[in-house]
């Protein structure tokens, strides 16, 4: 038989396996006992975490992550879709993860206005409500200012102009009910049929996934001004009228 | 009910000080008790374009270090008796003074007068925080320039999250002949990038540089600059005043033409 629980790291995070016949609280005694012996090992790492074998609930999801919590100084800083665990998700979600943690602050952000520790905690309980793969939308009124970074763990609609120098990024979707003059980013930890769609698009630059599009380059051959839908389209940015 | 405004613009060189003294004499034209407050310590000038740099004993930081009394630091303009002036220290910097002992300063004046009006340095480190911070309103400067209305986009953000419960916009140097041609932003295209009021534009005028350099405030002259920051000032009190006309060069017949075609 092989062991109840396996701890596998990768370059970006851990991957726990749960064996699918025992029962969970078993598991769970194991799991704590692994993290009691371990806890000097990892030290207080910033991790992704994700989930092979048993399928857990998010019920038990979340007890796991509060024995991590407590018993090891790892810091989870999000949970992975176990389906497609591949390192090059966990290196995008981390990257991103670390870069909003440097930047330790999201200027303005309708729902998840978040700083220093409670985001963290705030990001994983986001992205689990994400996990399966819906988007659901948040929306921020106002005009995002020269300087101001909107941040959303989901999609996110606009409805104002963001101006040269702000700049949307988004998980998922982004939709700018006004002018998008500043920068934007769509599907950033890799979220390949993500748009990004304005009333009157004139970006600074435009990011979707690993693609992009600075005026200059080929911004200019399209057509701009008035509403526009940009999505990636034979390995490129593409820019649609609406 | 006295008020604290800050005359900010984050970009330098778009008139920050030239406004601060115009609109601040403007004020006191107009009755009000007014004094205006240098903050840009270090770099000061607003003593330079009032015409008051030789009277100065006191400074800024003496008041916030107790060095001397507010009353022994306040310059009086012979010229307007409600206007008073508290210069900025020029041999040191913004570190000497902090947010709390701004705010405790603009209190203690607020007692004194009606319009306590600071004349806030380029930038948004230090001397910025301290400027903004017993302000109940901001004006915010630009001039009709990507970069000044960047900066300004900018401040208004940060004045947004600092909860300035009232923010205007000067559109500062327009000139519309450029304009009309198309080679200038107009006032229209800067309200639509900041979406903030305009409570005033004031046309680019060479009879400012003259004003500047001799140390008489312009404001209340004939000259278009001076009718247009007596009219901001007239808005601060809360007067409806209509825009200038901007225009100018109306000869006196279309004038009466126009007259005519109105009725």
């Amino acid at each position: 038989m092989s062991q109840p629980i396996v701890m596998k790291g990768n370059k970006y995070g851990i991957t726990i396996r749960f064996d699918e016949t025992t029962p969970f609280e078993e598991l769970k005694a194991l799991l704590k006992e692994k993290l009691v012996q371990s806890s000097d090992f990892f030290q207080n790492a910033r991790m992704a975490l994700s989930f092979e074998g048993r399928k857990l609930t998010a019920r038990e999801e979340e007890e796991v992550l509060d024995l991590i919590e407590t018993y090891s100084k790892l810091k989870i800083i999000c949970i992975l879709d176990h389906s497609e665990n591949t390192a090059k998700r966990f290196a995008a979600a981390l990257a991103l993860a670390k870069q909003q943690i440097a930047a330790g602050k999201v200027e303005k952000n309708s729902e998840n206005q978040t700083r220093g520790e409670t985001k963290e905690k705030k990001q994983f309980d986001l992205i689990k409500d994400a996990s399966p793969p819906i988007h659901p939308g948040q929306f921020y009124r106002g005009t995002l200012r020269n300087g101001q970074i909107l941040e959303s763990e989901r999609s996110i609609v606009i409805i104002g102009n963001v101006n040269p120098g702000g700049k949307v990024i988004a998980r998922g979707n982004i939709v700018v009910l006004g002018t998008l003059k500043g920068s934007a980013y769509a599907g950033c930890d890799g979220k390949q049929d993500a748009f990004i769609a304005a009333l009157n698009m004139i970006p600074t630059q435009l990011r979707i996934h690993e693609f992009t599009l600075s005026p200059g380059d080929k911004l200019s051959e399209m057509p701009l001004e008035g509403p526009r839908i940009a999505v990636i389209r034979d390995n490129r940015i593409q820019m649609d009228c609406i | 009910m006295s008020e604290v405004i800050v005359i900010t613009s984050g970009k330098g060189g778009v008139g920050k000080t030239t406004t601060s003294a115009n609109v601040g004499t403007g004020l006191a034209q107009l009755g009000n008790k007014v004094v205006l407050i240098d903050t840009d310590i270090g770099l000061r000038n607003l003593d330079v374009v009032l015409g008051l740099e030789n009277r100065i004993v006191y400074n800024l930081v003496d008041v916030v270090e107790g060095n001397c009394r507010i009353k022994q630091a306040l310059i009086k303009d012979k010229r307007y008796p409600n206007l008073q002036l508290l210069p900025s220290a020029q041999t040191r910097d913004k570190t000497s003074v902090t947010p709390e002992q701004m705010r405790k300063l603009t209190e203690e004046l607020r007692e004194e007068f009606d319009y306590i009006i600071l004349d806030c340095p380029a930038g948004i480190e230090q001397g910025f925080k301290n400027a903004i911070a017993g302000a109940d309103r901001a004006l915010v400067v630009t001039t009709p320039e990507v970069s000044a209305i960047r900066d300004a986009d900018r401040i208004i953000g940060l004045l947004e999250a600092e909860e300035m419960k009232k923010i205007d916009l000067i559109v500062n140097r327009i000139r519309m002949d450029m304009v009309k041609r198309g080679d200038m932003m107009s006032m229209e295209d800067v309200q639509e990038i900041l979406a903030v009021p305009i409570i005033g534009v004031v046309p680019d005028d060479e009879n400012i540089v003259v004003a500047t350099n001799t140390g008489e405030p312009l404001v209340g002259s004939n000259s278009l600059a001076g009718q247009a920051f007596l009219n901001i000032s007239r808005r601060i009190m809360g007067e409806e005043v209509e825009l200038l006309n901007l225009e100018g060069k109306t000869g006196f017949f279309s004038r009466i033409a126009s007259w005519f075609a109105r009725k």
